[in-house]
């Protein structure tokens, strides 16, 4: 495998040459990127180097060989490596916060600016939370709330939540395929796709098998496996990465953009 | 005959179809019948666009995404409607009917490689034939040792392609060719967890003649034909298991070289050398310490794994590690090479001349091929005694080489723009390939898509980033 983030225009289609690509010993990637952030106050990269406890912090416009710019590694951390890793990830750009999941139950709070071998400032977990393994998790700057993934649907939480808490709500049945893929939260909708669709559920519904306000058609071809996604909300957008597909597909979506999230 | 095959495919495809999409509507019914469902407002009807209607028509799966059930389902078109609505039920996650649903026709746009991405290498000395391990769309491809793609042909074409589901070939990296019977043995590296084995003939969506279930995270493979024992670099937790060289199924490594002192970190390239019984493995330097005290549940074929201690992991150089080739458990290394001087970045396979024991190392990221020599004896920050670099190489992330020495060639995979490079054994510098297999235009850059399972969105350049 070839660990790599390659950049490409908004626009690129098949065989498209990458603008830029970060690959290579010094930049301390390791494959299993299976989440990556981008923090476009602050314009940084942020991915995890799972075979390393490792979280990654690179310029925005890293390029070539380039070395992180910060790495957040070491006992004080917390961050387990076990069999995936630091597998999910998440910026909070606004609050200053970097995300870590564990694959031990735990969300771990870093401060964006963390270097070196220094502890969370904040970490999520225990029987009451919820939390599975290596969840996919987001932050709702809006509502000021974290969001996690699990097989059962969304977990919410206050953003600031720490130590073995319960959710304030569970949002029954949504979110990526078993949870454990990217998801998107923006514009009260929580968005993810599951097979050849695009759904989103309203952030605050809660129950057990809460209904999707929006069902999108995203045909995403073949072997499409271990979905990925990112929303570009300036060009009303959603894109898809197809995981075992290896394909990446941009669909016209306006419908979430038109700040219409709740039942109607 | 070929249009009456292609009419009767398109008939099949069209027939699964109609029973997917019956199944689909059936149970679509029943979902929609629960209570708690609802009705939704359609938002718009429009013709689907001819790429749609396509997929819809494609014998692969719509996407293996569970989407309450229904692409399940179409995987089991060929069962029967209960089986479907009990693995439905056992799952527990139909998704009920959103409040919208759009079926407008989706506009979107594609990034993919329509290419191949050739990670490895191995040539047929006895069939003249030469193996490539293609990581992007999921094959192997059998070429004419002596092909050779002129600058006006746009590609070669493979002589046969061994693809499909039936090969279980996904992310194969590591790939060796059978010296008596030509089995082609090729192992996978991410979502297969197997290494399967062909006849040497076999082409097509073809059935293995038989599977070993592989630890996540393989790599490369060799085999020692002295002893009939097939070895497998793990990446991560750090291992080479050894297994006999007709295991299959889940049979289990009868050794293992691992722990704290092989200095295995992330391993990926293996080679023997039979003349001095060793054994050459290729680190990324990514390293973690493993006492094996703690282990669970890893994520593929519940296997069981290693757990890394906390806060014991390390960016070290990468490295080659030699052994003996009977090691076994926690062995330290007899020598290791490592150093800026090595130029080692990314070091992939590896392959040995037999005649002289030289080591030749695909070296990815450096773009070049690195030649070690006096390898029975090399220890420390030694460079390579020559390198194969430059503009007139065409080489391009090189990730796999083959030493013919039958010929006096060497062959090289190129990951980065779908070739094979052929050059002298002994050539030295920026020397251009004597030939070249390419599988895609002559100006195409690979775009090394490996499993693209994230994505994020740069709205400041405009750029969508992709990582393996």
């Amino acid at each position: 495998m070839h660990p790599q983030i390659a950049a490409f225009a908004r626009l690129a289609k098949e065989n498209a040459v990458a603008t830029r690509k970060l690959a290579g010993q010094l930049t301390r990637l390791g494959r299993t990127m299976h989440d990556i952030a981008y923090d476009p106050i602050h314009d940084e990269i942020v991915v995890g180097s799972p075979f390393a406890q490792a979280v990654l912090v690179f310029r925005g416009g890293a390029v070539g060989e380039e070395p992180p710019i910060r790495i957040i590694q070491g006992p004080r951390t917390q961050i387990v490596s076990a069999t995936n890793g630091v597998d999910r990830i998440a910026i909070d750009p606004v609050n200053n916060e970097i995300l870590v999941t564990s694959r031990l139950h735990k969300i771990l709070v870093f401060d964006r600016e963390a270097d070196g071998d220094v502890a969370p400032i904040r970490v999520l977990g225990g029987p009451d939370s919820q939390i599975g393994t290596n969840p996919p998790v987001r932050v709702d700057t809006v509502n000021n709330l974290l969001l996690i993934s699990g097989n059962g649907g969304m977990l919410v939480f206050d953003r600031t939540a720490s130590g073995n808490t319960k959710p304030k709500y569970v949002i029954g049945g949504a979110g990526p395929t078993g949870g454990s893929a990217q998801f998107e939260v923006y514009n009260g909708l929580v968005i993810a796709p599951r097979g050849d669709n695009l759904y989103a559920w309203n952030l605050r519904d809660s129950g057990p098998n809460v209904r999707p306000v929006w069902k999108i058609p995203a045909p995403l071809g073949p072997r499409a496996n271990q979905l990925g996604i990112v929303l570009d909300p300036a060009h009303k957008e959603v894109l898809v990465a197809t995981g075992e597909g290896n394909q990446i597909r941009t669909f016209s979506v306006p419908e979430f953009f038109t700040g219409r999230s709740t039942n109607n | 005959m070929r249009a009456k095959k292609s009419r009767s495919k398109k008939m099949s495809r069209v027939l699964g179809v109609f029973v997917t999409a019956a199944l689909i509507a059936i149970v679509g019914l029943l979902v929609t019948a629960s209570p708690e469902t609802g009705s939704s407002r359609l938002v718009s009807i429009e013709q689907l666009p001819q790429e749609m209607a396509q997929m819809c028509a494609s014998p692969e799966p719509l996407a293996s995404g569970f989407d309450g059930g229904t692409t399940q389902i179409a995987s089991l078109q060929t069962e029967n409607l209960f089986a479907s609505m009990m693995l439905l039920q056992q799952r527990g996650q139909q998704i009920p009917a959103a409040v919208n649903e759009v079926t407008r026709a989706p506009e979107f746009r594609t990034l993919a490689d329509t290419y191949p991405t050739y990670t490895s290498v191995a040539v047929n000395l006895d069939t003249d034939e030469v193996f490539l391990q293609d990581n992007n769309l999921w094959s192997t491809r059998v070429f004419n040792r002596m092909d050779n793609t002129p600058p006006s042909l746009e590609l070669t074409q493979p002589k046969r392609v061994i693809t499909g589901r039936n090969t279980h070939i996904q992310y194969n990296n590591g790939i060796y060719i059978d010296p008596k019977n030509g089995d082609v043995y090729s192992v996978e590296s991410d979502t297969g967890d197997r290494m399967v084995v062909f006849a040497r003939d076999a082409q097509g969506d073809v059935v293995p003649k038989r599977e070993l279930h592989t630890i996540h995270r393989s790599y490369a493979m060799t085999i020692d034909e002295e002893k009939q024992e097939l070895y497998i670099t793990v990446e991560y937790p750090p291992k080479i298991n050894v297994y006999r060289k007709d295991a299959k199924d889940d049979e289990q490594p009868i050794r293992v070289i691992k722990g704290d002192q092989t200095r295995l970190e992330t391993p990926h390239g293996i080679a023997i050398d039979y003349k001095n019984h060793l054994l050459f493995v290729s680190n990324w330097g990514q390293s973690m310490s493993f006492d094996g005290s703690e282990t669970m549940n890893g994520c593929c074929r519940n296997q069981l794994y290693e757990t890394g201690n906390l806060g014991t992991a390390k960016f070290n150089s990468p490295s080659i590690t030699v052994y003996p080739l009977d090691a076994s458990g926690d062995t330290p290394p007899l020598r290791v090479i490592q150093g800026d001087r090595t130029q080692m970045n990314w070091p992939s396979n590896l392959s040995i001349d037999q005649d002289t024991g030289d080591l030749y190392l695909a070296n990815d990221v450096n773009q070049s091929v690195l030649v070690f020599t006096g390898m029975t004896y090399q220890r420390g920050n030694v460079p390579p005694a020559r390198v194969i670099k430059g503009e007139k190489t065409g080489l391009a992330n090189p990730t796999g080489v083959f030493v013919d020495s039958k010929h006096q060639e060497l062959w090289v995979s190129n990951l980065g723009n779908s070739s094979a490079t052929v050059y002298p054994l002994k050539a030295d510098g920026n020397v251009p390939p004597v030939r070249i297999i390419r599988s895609a235009p002559r100006t195409h850059l690979s775009l090394t898509f490996g499993r693209t399972a994230a994505v994020t969105y740069d709205p400041n350049r405009s750029e969508i980033l992709v990582p393996n």
